[in-house]
């Protein structure tokens, strides 16, 4: 009942059916609101699983496009850089010694052989060579260029790799012009770093020591040289985004035999295999499918919940930054089963009740059938009491045999790798446990529960096949160690079991994995 | 020319003929423009919700079944968008020291003269929470259950909002009674 107050009936009276005019552009809101594109960004809005698929989608590609725009700059270069000339083969250097005074025209002196750390700078960039060394951003060197030295390069790729130069830590007044030319047969190793020649200036008061550069960030002695450490020689971004894309030698002297710079020791290798281990967490949602009378009742009596997964996994990753994967895993899925049985008369409880059968019979009496004959008989008729209404409860676990097949692609931000992957699932049941429904022995009686690893139940559990998406984001830990965590989308694909019945779940998950990789580096042999 | 029926404007929606989803806007759009301006806290925020009302009027059309009045299921659906707009806004309780307004009867002739305009004035200051609850139990005819159940909140804090929300509304209809006195007074 309503306590009405004079009060409301007042505003009611009043403002019920008042009237306003709203804006025109309302209109127009609703009709674009309800625009087909409109009402499908909508429709993507509210469903966030579906969103994170269009993100894989579109991010993707735009990271694809990233790692590619890093790339193709240096491997223009490299096509079109000029061969270099047996002259340009040697390698100078002009660069003050000890003490004495270093001018502008200094001339072009040899490289010691035994360059010392503490005077020497490091300069070196590297290109994309033959055997994969991949491309810093060639914008970073400097186009400066000296015209100091008989073998000063004549190049005009400015974009090519750099070589070095040496100088003592001494500071002097004036600018230091040093040049160190630096030219060869082009090596594996080395790529078009040698191809061609630059010349670098530096001044003394910009030199320092080699930064000891992080073995994680840059393993091995990052090739991305240091030199001034506030110039453009040292690209730090690059080197913490392929911490483990480059191999270059830490010290530019180890490249220089008999003043002339040797193939690199290291070089980046096609790929790197790793083995890690993994678990997830799955939410799961679904049930049953088919056209088996069976799936309406075990929908409804069945209620999947979790499950977990946790196994090894193995795969390589490529340079180019995609990944391949199989693994073996063991995984559970729960289900709550609740289940009101609606009688189960095959059982016998050994219980009876007792029913009162009534029939009427009529008989006509012979010989003209002109009487007939009432008889009323009543039996009472023992019943065999089933299991009726019993209420059935049950916590089914499954657990299963998951061989994952994945595709993931990795970009690598500093020490943070951003992962998006798509995956094939092949999981055999090797484990049931619980309760499942079964088809009564008459359509009267409705289906009748049996253990869940009853052999009749067998079909509906074929193999799954199952397909899932997701997004890892992954932390280097150290050099060789990775840790990835991210949320996936799994659905159950197909069966290949009874088609009339089976399993059809779906859900979201969270994965961890820890990743060991091997070879990161492949050593060459030294000519 | 022939005005269409609410049925037959129905029916147009359904296939989604502009037309008479125009015209059926037009026809109920004033109305329902009148109900969202007393529940948002501002003609921008009753533009919102008359607009996406008007979208879930459409959108859900199919689920009239033609069994009560055309009107009245458009004007629950807007009632129902601006309760969503409502508890989107994460409500925080407002507290006005409403507790201490003591009840008093309002005399007959304050509420003499309240227009339509005043009437919705006086709704729109009411705190949000009390003015949902004025709304929906004593200008939409729910009852404390159905409000309880509709924004979310238990049955008694529905009454007491509701109490405190017909103190409020006294006291002011007795302070402008109070003011048009004066200034009758005055004038003479």
């Amino acid at each position: 009942m309503k306590e009405r107050h004079p009060i409301d009936d007042l505003f009611r009276e009043g403002l019920y059916n008042s009237e306003a005019v709203p804006p025109a552009e309302v209109w127009e809101r609703v009709v674009a609101q309800r625009s087909w594109g409109h009402r499908l960004l909508a429709g993507l809005q509210r469903r966030w699983a579906i969103g994170l698929f269009a993100l894989l989608l579109v991010g993707t590609p735009l990271a694809w496009y990233g790692v590619r725009s890093d790339a193709a700059p240096v491997a223009a270069t490299s096509a079109s850089t000029p061969a270099a000339t047996p002259e340009e083969r040697s390698t100078s250097l002009a660069a003050k010694q000890g003490d004495e005074d270093l001018g502008p025209n200094a001339g072009a002196q040899t490289l010691p052989d035994s360059l010392q750390e503490s005077n020497v700078v490091h300069a070196a960039e590297h290109t994309q060579g033959a055997d994969g060394i991949p491309a810093p951003n060639a914008s970073s060197v400097p186009k400066q260029r000296s015209n100091v030295g008989p073998h000063s390069s004549t190049s005009d790729q400015d974009n090519v790799a750099i070589a070095g130069a040496g100088v003592n830590s001494r500071k002097t007044e004036e600018p230091e012009l040093l040049t160190y030319e630096r030219s060869g047969d082009k090596e594996p190793g080395a790529g078009s770093v040698d191809e061609a020649a630059k010349t670098v200036t530096a001044t003394s008061a910009s030199i320092r020591p080699v930064a000891e550069v992080d073995a994680l960030t840059a393993p091995s002695g990052s090739g991305k040289l240091v030199g001034s450490g506030t110039d453009d020689y040292f690209d730090m971004e690059f080197l913490l985004a392929h911490p483990h894309r480059i191999e270059y030698p830490r010290r530019l002297d180890s490249m220089l035999v008999n003043d002339r710079p040797v193939e690199a020791p290291y070089v980046l290798p096609n790929g790197a295999w790793w083995l890690g281990v993994q678990f997830g967490w799955n939410e799961w949602n679904g049930g049953w499918t088919g056209a088996s009378p069976l799936v309406d009742e075990l929908n409804q009596a069945e209620e999947w919940q979790s499950g977990w997964q946790a196994g090894v996994v193995g795969g390589r990753t490529w340079k180019s930054g995609f990944s391949v994967s199989l693994g073996l895993e063991v995984a559970n899925a729960r289900s709550r089963f609740l289940f009101n049985g609606a009688g189960n008369n095959d059982s016998d409880t050994g219980a009876y009740e007792f029913v009162l059968d009534t029939t009427w019979q009529v008989n006509a009496v012979a010989p003209d059938s002109s009487y007939v004959v009432y008889t009323y008989s009543f039996d009472l008729v023992a019943v065999p009491i089933g299991e009726r209404g019993v209420r059935y409860s049950a916590n089914n676990r499954y657990t299963l045999l998951n061989i994952p097949l994945e595709i993931a692609w990795q970009k690598n931000v500093k020490r943070f790798t951003f992962a998006p992957r798509l995956s094939l699932n092949a999981g055999l049941f090797i484990g049931r446990n619980g309760t499942t429904l079964e088809n009564g022995s008459n359509v009267d009686t409705g289906p009748t529960t049996i253990p869940a690893n009853d052999p009749r139940a067998d079909d509906r559990f074929g193999m799954l096949l199952s397909g899932s998406a997701g997004m890892d984001l992954g932390y280097a830990i150290t050099e060789r160690i990775q840790l990835f965590a991210g949320p996936g989308y799994s659905t159950v694909l197909t069966s290949f079991g009874d088609n009339a019945l089976r399993p059809s779940i779906n859900g979201f998950t969270v994965r961890g994995r820890l990743v060991y990789e091997f070879g990161m580096m492949q050593r060459k042999a030294r000519p | 020319m022939r005005e269409l029926t609410d049925q037959e404007l129905v029916q147009g929606c359904l296939r989604e003929d502009k037309k008479c989803q125009e015209a059926l806007y037009s026809r109920y759009a004033r109305r329902m423009y009148a109900v969202c301006l007393r529940y948002a806290r501002h003609a921008l925020e009753a533009q919102d919700v008359l607009q996406d009302g008007w979208v879930r009027v459409f959108d859900k059309l199919h689920m009239f079944r033609g069994e009560g009045s055309l009107e009245g299921w458009i004007r629950r659906t807007m009632v129902h968008t601006a309760i969503s707009n409502y508890r989107k806004k994460s409500f925080q309780q407002e507290r006005f020291g409403l507790e201490h307004l003591p009840e008093e009867p309002v005399a007959a002739t304050a509420i003499d003269g309240l227009g339509h305009a005043e009437l919705l004035k006086l709704v729109d200051q009411l705190p949000e929470g009390y003015k949902m609850v004025f709304n929906l139990f004593a200008i939409e005819g729910y009852d404390h259950a159905e409000i309880a159940e509709m924004i979310g909140c238990g049955e008694s804090t529905s009454r007491s909002q509701l109490a405190k929300a017909r103190r409020f509304l006294q006291q002011r209809i007795s302070e402008r009674h109070v003011k048009i006195h004066e200034g009758e007074t005055s004038d003479r």
